[in-house]
């Protein structure tokens, strides 16, 4: 009877973890972020003989990420190019903490570093608990003549890694 | 209860090890568009040639050269395009009996598909290209950078040689290919 019962409890507590993890565990950018996409102006170049000088950077809550989860994460960030050329330079950074859910927390707090984001994951931020709104803001650096004159799409995957 | 301890660590072990992933995504785009900027340095000020008379009666007429022109450009092209920099007399004509030719030497502390001189160019009313193959590249602004022009004036034909004083333009322009 005791090991019957035993066995019930057991199930029940590894249901109850699968189906709350299952409900809860989600990352998503809220619409109107899914998409940055900018034309680097020629007039930046003021005079003949010099580069571009300048970085394209988005707004800095460009996109803002919602977070739902009951365990501790990790945030982290590729990009998959369509069509890239290796000379431009994508990075990331979160510019906010969003708002938290009771207790709570992530880290780095505040205004993060830039990420240089290539084929692999880099990690960039963790937490414990949810949070909706995480800002987000983009730069691409490496803007130069010598890279050819087309338009460049890449896509930026996020990934949400919950652990416990 | 050996089973029951086996079966709970199993299961603990279970959930010790799982990540839960999620994605989402978001799409970026860049355009880098056309560039093709083109000048003289150190400025677009005139020069002068002045022949002086040959010390000794029969001599020859030396020939005059001036290397103080640079020429600073920037370019950016779509892929397998190229540009070229052509040169032509334009606000008047050379005068009679004389030659007038540019030489655009070796690129220096430029950066990219610079492209390559065409070597010594007689100028004259129709554009010639100077130089050819150009990508995206950029030169630098000012003097000692690109492309230094050397000019020379030459008499090319005595019987046509007339005293006075004429005045000329030679316009740069760069042209896609």
């Amino acid at each position: 009877m005791l090991k019957n019962l035993s066995y019930y409890l057991i199930f029940t507590l590894f249901f109850f973890v699968f189906q709350q993890k299952g409900i809860t565990q989600s990352i998503a950018i809220q619409s109107g972020g899914t998409s940055w996409s900018v034309t680097v102006p020629a007039s930046n170049i003021t005079t003949a003989g010099l580069d571009y000088s300048i970085n394209m950077t988005s707004a800095t809550n460009q996109s803002l990420m919602n977070i739902s989860t009951l365990l501790t994460y990790e945030v982290r960030a590729k990009k998959q190019d369509t069509l890239w050329d290796s000379r431009l330079e994508l990075y990331v950074r979160k510019t906010g903490d969003g708002t938290p859910v009771l207790l709570a927390t992530i880290s780095p707090s505040g205004v993060g570093s830039y990420n240089l984001l290539g084929s692999s994951d880099v990690t960039l931020f963790s937490g414990l608990l949810g949070r909706t709104g995480v800002p987000l803001q983009y730069e691409i650096r490496g803007i130069s003549v010598v890279v050819p004159v087309r338009t460049y799409s890449t896509t930026i995957v996020y990934t949400f890694v919950g652990l416990l | 209860m050996m089973k029951l301890l086996l079966f709970a660590r199993i299961l603990i072990l279970l959930i010790l090890s799982e990540q839960i992933n999620a994605q989402s995504t978001v799409s970026v785009g860049i355009t880098l568009n056309s560039v093709a900027l083109l000048k003289l340095s150190p400025n677009s000020n005139s020069i002068s040639f002045s022949f002086s008379t040959p010390s000794t009666a029969g001599g020859a007429i030396t020939t005059l050269t001036n290397t103080s022109k640079w020429l600073n450009f920037s370019s950016a092209v779509a892929p397998s395009a190229s540009r070229r920099i052509t040169a032509q007399i334009s606000g008047g004509t050379v005068p009679s009996g004389l030659q007038l030719t540019v030489l655009a030497g070796t690129a220096v502390t430029s950066t990219g598909t610079v492209g390559s001189s065409s070597g010594t160019v007689t100028l004259s009313t129709s554009s010639n290209t100077i130089i050819n193959n150009i990508g995206g590249a950029y030169t630098g602004s000012g003097s000692n950078t690109g492309y230094n022009l050397t000019y020379s004036l030459s008499v090319s034909n005595y019987q046509l040689l007339r005293s006075g004083t004429s005045s000329f333009s030679v316009t740069y322009t760069m042209v896609d290919n």
